[in-house]
């Protein structure tokens, strides 16, 4: 049994791909830090799979680069109602100004863990997808080590894919009462209160898990689900009677490297040097082997052509290597990994606790065990000839004579990580209000102070909307509850707003900037569909985006060809439009599907509002749309 | 019957594809409002002008040592036959060798060291950076882009065999097409591993004489020949101005007259946007902070303006049209017709309607939708500030290197 060798891949895409014959339907994820570009990951990934089909080969070369932007936009708004994300409050990076976010403002709900000064760090997502044929339901679970975040570090994936609900007997390889004990408590977790949508969501899941059979991976006996953190269960996941440990963990600490050697002998920890550095002197003694990777230890993942692209505009905010700063990014060891021999056979936990004490003791996480009987820890650490192995990419760690103290640097840096923690524990509320000509004002209030001590001597904050440059910044006030306002476009409008926290002590200075949410009142009804207007800004924008909305669901591959025909033959010129059967295509929905002509409806309604918006749509639709809707208003929906 | 549902449980390894994310983010971008950079556009005048001054430099450059990091990376690519399949992937690993190598060859804190935050995740690699540069010194001498480059190096090992062939039979034929110069200096001993931004006095030389062979009549040319460290705010500023040649010494009138006029252009657009900012119910603060600026300016161009009065600004333009033919001609008419008016008298400029109205034009014919002059929404991504700062030509990049190199020819005495 050889587990983990470099060459055992698989992407987040690839991962969240839909079973073949079924379609998305809903989920729930879990992560520490978030990145908002990355959670849109998902919706690409359910978008990619829908516009390439089935054809697994063709998916599999074809990558993201099948995405197509009008696609991606209306998977966004068609799936991102249906997912819900739980992230760590605070670790929510920045994000460009991006248009499609306005439909994760709802997805996104920062929690906390419960117990004082621990942190929410789970990595998990759980997925639903339906064959609409017979209404069958499969579920996915997925355990990684990685947060969502664009990070490229050596992280691992655990896939358990279920059974279609219902139709195969007998025990679960796994049994899904923890998970679901994990997802039912997510929601409690919250800091502000969480949309009833999504309650209903993760009720939902939590239900259908009762009829969820997994499967285990190929050469894994049983399985166990472990999360911590949530009350109930405390048990520590480290069988008993070890006789061998393997640990692999980014971050330790001396205490939990301990438990893990206090049975058995011959251990082996695989960790990063850094953070090695840093244990006290002799906290490595029970372990006969430490390594830590080669420094040019490469996923190998294939780089792409060299491209000028946004390393200017954004990429130095996400350069700096500090795993607690959202937005970051790693290189390097991330994984967590515990493989135990015992008397019993040998037992793998993976998922996202390090080997650290506050993993064990209040941090929210999970970890999977697989009982994996023929594995063998020599076996992981072999180097194998011919081809890369983990064993390969292994050096030995040399302990530094004394360990590595904090620098005061580094120290400023914690305080300050634990107070934007804080601050973004705050319950923040949005008010929209009608300004004088055609503008809102963004209101955001809290009922109380966003510390709940003093404020520190030398501490600042700004805050402003995610979707307007920070030059529109306003003070936040710190010892008072916080009540500023932002005058704003409709597109201006958004829950999400960045806060800056800049703390200073003598000559060191620590600053960090992330997202705090606030749920809007008095949204006006029009704003996700005056955004889709403002996207697609363009004539052949808007008859693509139509064609895709209008397109034969049972028969997709056809209005693709179709499309790329029209645009191949023609190009994407507005002349090349004369030969868009549109009024085909419209009858055609009329006939089969007229429902879907209300969508349409209100966004020709949004186009024809403005003088931008009707110089997007062809000339003469006017004329041939509205007898197409008056006939679609005496259907009624049946 | 519905078929069964595919299992594909696993436990492996996360990958991630740089492609992956790349195309998710192009395909975000591509539904964003976009971004508006040149907003009245005179990018293209400012990029003819710092073309003429200081060829050979881009605005991402930073030491002047790249200029041989480069070929020396690629020349050891060739002498070790990476075919050309494998030459991107193998030349970035190379590349990115190097910012460790600098890392651990400089002092903390040296600025310029490309890939010091990103590493291995770096996307401007030094041969992007770079390749035009070394072509422009005359140290690249393959004719191409990157990519050509690659794909030629399969047939330029088949040739250069041939050649080897040749010497052997006593057949002094002709030499295979070098991709890079031959009398390019020798990298130092280890340099793989270690290796700092100082320049040797032997390789400064060697740029001083590229500069002067490939580049001669330009400013840059001048400058790196003079071997002094510079740290002026303009390139009008150094010392000894009258002892350049007179065709170098005319160009860098154009560019100070250039710059400094056309500053007010700049700074009345960002004063425009301040005060709709204000009228959309934002901060005032900026309009206050513009109209000080443009104050300043005013009284500083109407100061200068009889020593203005010899700029010859037809030879202005046959100089930046010689560099650029394709000047739109919004580009043309915007410049000269703000430089009549600046000539005129600039201080009551800031409150001409014809000229404010003139911008706002300007940017909605490029701009359209963007035009943050008349798009609330454009306004509320202004970072307080576009392309308000004086033309400066690249002179940042062209003084470092040439101080780099300055540096290095002293290095040896």
């Amino acid at each position: 049994m050889n587990l983990l060798q470099p060459r055992d891949r698989a992407t987040l895409l690839d991962a969240l791909r839909r079973p073949t014959g079924f379609t998305f339907d809903a989920a729930v994820a879990t992560t520490y830090s978030l990145h908002l570009e990355a959670l849109l990951t998902a919706p690409l990934a359910f978008a990619l799979y829908d516009s390439i089909g089935d054809n697994a080969d063709d998916a599999g070369t074809a990558g993201a680069a099948g995405l197509e932007p009008i696609t991606v936009l209306e998977a966004v708004r068609r799936h991102a109602g249906r997912i819900a994300v739980f992230c760590q409050a605070g670790q929510i990076a920045v994000p460009p100004s991006r248009p499609v976010l306005a439909w994760l403002e709802e997805a996104v709900i920062p929690v906390t863990a419960p117990a004082e000064g621990a942190v929410f760090h789970p990595k998990v997502w759980v997925i639903r997808y339906a064959r609409e044929a017979d209404g069958a339901r499969a579920m996915r679970m997925l355990c990684l080590s990685r947060n969502l975040t664009f990070d490229r570090s050596w992280d691992t994936l655990l896939r358990l894919d279920s059974h279609v609900l219902g139709e195969k007997e007998g025990e679960s390889g796994v049994d899904p009462a923890p998970l679901q004990r994990f997802l039912a408590a997510l929601p409690s977790l919250a800091v502000g209160p969480v949309p009833s949508d999504r309650m209903d969501l993760v009720r939902s899941l939590v239900d259908d898990l009762d009829h969820c059979h997994f499967a285990l991976p190929e050469g894994c006996r049983s399985g166990r689900f472990w999360p911590l953190g949530i009350g109930g269960d405390t048990d520590d996941p480290l069988p008993e009677h070890r006789r061998r440990t393997l640990s692999i963990s980014p971050f330790v600490t001396a205490g939990r490297l301990s438990t893990l050697t206090a049975q058995g002998d011959q251990h082996v920890l695989v960790g990063r040097p850094d953070e090695l550095d840093r244990l006290p002197v002799g906290s490595l003694d029970a372990f006969h082997d430490v390594f830590t990777l080669t420094p040019d230890a490469d996923l190998g993942a294939t780089v792409g052509a060299d491209a000028i692209d946004d390393v200017r505009e954004g990429g130095a905010a996400d350069d700096v290597e500090h795993d607690d700063e959202p937005g970051c990014s790693l290189s390097g060891l991330h994984a967590k990994i515990t493989v135990a021999e015992t008397a019993a056979g040998t037992v793998v936990l993976t998922g996202s606790a390090n080997a650290t004490s506050a993993a064990f003791a209040g941090n929210v996480e999970f970890v999977t065990e697989l009982s994996i009987p023929s594995l063998r820890i020599d076996d992981l650490l072999a180097p194998v000839t011919g081809e890369p192995s983990l064993g390969n990419l292994l050096i030995p760690y040399r302990p530094p004579e004394a360990p590595a103290e904090p620098t005061d640097q580094e120290r400023l840096d914690d305080d300050l990580d634990r107070l934007r923690r804080a601050v973004a524990c705050t319950v923040f509320t949005g008010l929209v209000t009608p300004d004088d000509d055609s503008g809102f004002v963004l209101r955001l209030h809290t009922s109380t102070t966003v510390l709940d001590e003093d404020p520190p001597v030398g501490l600042s904050a700004r805050v402003w909307p995610v979707t307007m440059s920070d030059a529109h910044a306003t003070d936040m006030p710190l010892g008072d509850p916080v009540d500023v306002t932002f005058p704003s476009s409709l597109e201006g409008l958004t829950s999400f707003f960045a806060v800056e926290l800049v703390l200073g002590h003598g000559e060191l200075q620590a600053d960090t900037r992330f997202v705090v949410s606030a749920p809007l009142d008095g949204v006006p009804g029009n704003r996700h569909m005056r955004i889709v207007a403002a996207i697609l800004r363009d004539r052949d924008r808007f008859v693509r985006y139509l064609l895709l909305l209008l397109g034969d669901p049972d028969d997709p591959d056809q209005l693709a060809g179709d499309v790329a025909g029209w645009f191949g033959r023609s190009g994407p010129g507005a002349e090349g439009q004369e030969d868009i059967p549109l009024l085909e295509v419209l009858v055609r929905s009329l006939a089969r599907s007229p429902s879907r002509l209300d969508h349409v409806a209100s966004l020709i309604d949004e186009l024809t509002a403005t003088e931008d918006g009707r110089a997007v749509l062809p000339p003469d639709f006017e004329q041939v749309w509205a007898p197409i809707w008056q006939a679609r208003e005496t259907i009624v929906d049946g | 019957m519905t078929a069964k549902v595919v299992i594909e449980s696993g436990f492996s390894w996360l990958d991630h594809r740089d492609e992956d994310a790349q195309r998710a983010r192009e395909v975000l971008k591509a539904l964003d409002e976009g971004t508006t950079v040149d907003s009245i556009g005179i990018g293209t005048v400012r990029d003819a002008m710092a073309d003429v001054l200081f060829p050979a430099t881009s605005t991402l450059h930073t030491r002047g040592r790249y200029y041989l990091f480069l070929p020396w990376i690629y020349r050891s690519l060739e002498a070790e036959r990476v075919p050309s399949s494998a030459a991107a992937q193998v030349g970035r690993e190379r590349e990115i060798r190097l910012t460790y190598a600098l890392l651990a060859g400089c002092a903390d804190g040296e600025q310029g060291i490309i890939g010091r935050e990103a590493r291995e995740r770096l996307k401007q690699l030094p041969r992007i950076v770079y390749w035009n540069g070394t072509a422009a010194m005359g140290i690249r001498r393959f004719p191409g882009s990157i990519r050509q480059y690659f794909q030629s190096l399969d047939g330029f090992y088949r040739r250069t065999r041939r050649e080897v062939g040749k010497e052997d039979d006593a057949d002094a034929g002709g030499r295979a097409a070098q991709n890079w110069d031959l009398s390019l200096p020798e990298p130092p001993d280890g340099w793989e591993d270690e290796v700092s931004l100082a320049l040797t006095t032997e390789e400064s030389l060697y740029l001083v004489d590229r500069a002067q062979t490939s580049l001669s009549g330009t400013l840059f040319a001048e400058l790196l020949g003079r071997g002094q460290p510079l740290d002026t705010d303009f390139p009008w500023t150094i010392d000894r101005q009258d002892h350049l040649p007179d065709a170098v010494r005319r160009a860098l009138g154009h560019a100070r007259w250039f710059s400094e006029t056309i500053h007010g252009a700049q700074l009345l657009y960002n004063l425009m946007i301040a005060e709709r900012v204000a009228q959309d119910g934002g901060d005032a603060g900026q309009v206050e902070h513009y109209r000080e600026w443009f104050d300043e300016w005013a009284v500083g161009v109407d100061t200068a303006a009889e020593e203005r009065r010899l700029w010859d600004r037809q030879d202005f333009w046959s100089a930046v049209l010689q560099r650029n033919p394709r000047i739109p001609q919004g580009a043309r008419s915007l410049v000269d017709g703000w430089l009549t008016a600046v000539d005129a008298g600039a201080a009551g400029l800031a409150d001409d309607t014809g000229w404010r109205d003139h911008i706002e034009r300007r940017e909605f014919a490029l701009k359209k939708g963007l035009a943050r002059l008349r798009n609330r929404r454009a306004r509320e991504l202004w970072g307080g500030g576009s392309g308000a700062g004086q033309l400066n030509f690249r002179w940042p990049q062209a003084s470092t290197a040439i101080s780099d190199i300055a540096e290095g020819l002293g290095a040896g005495s």
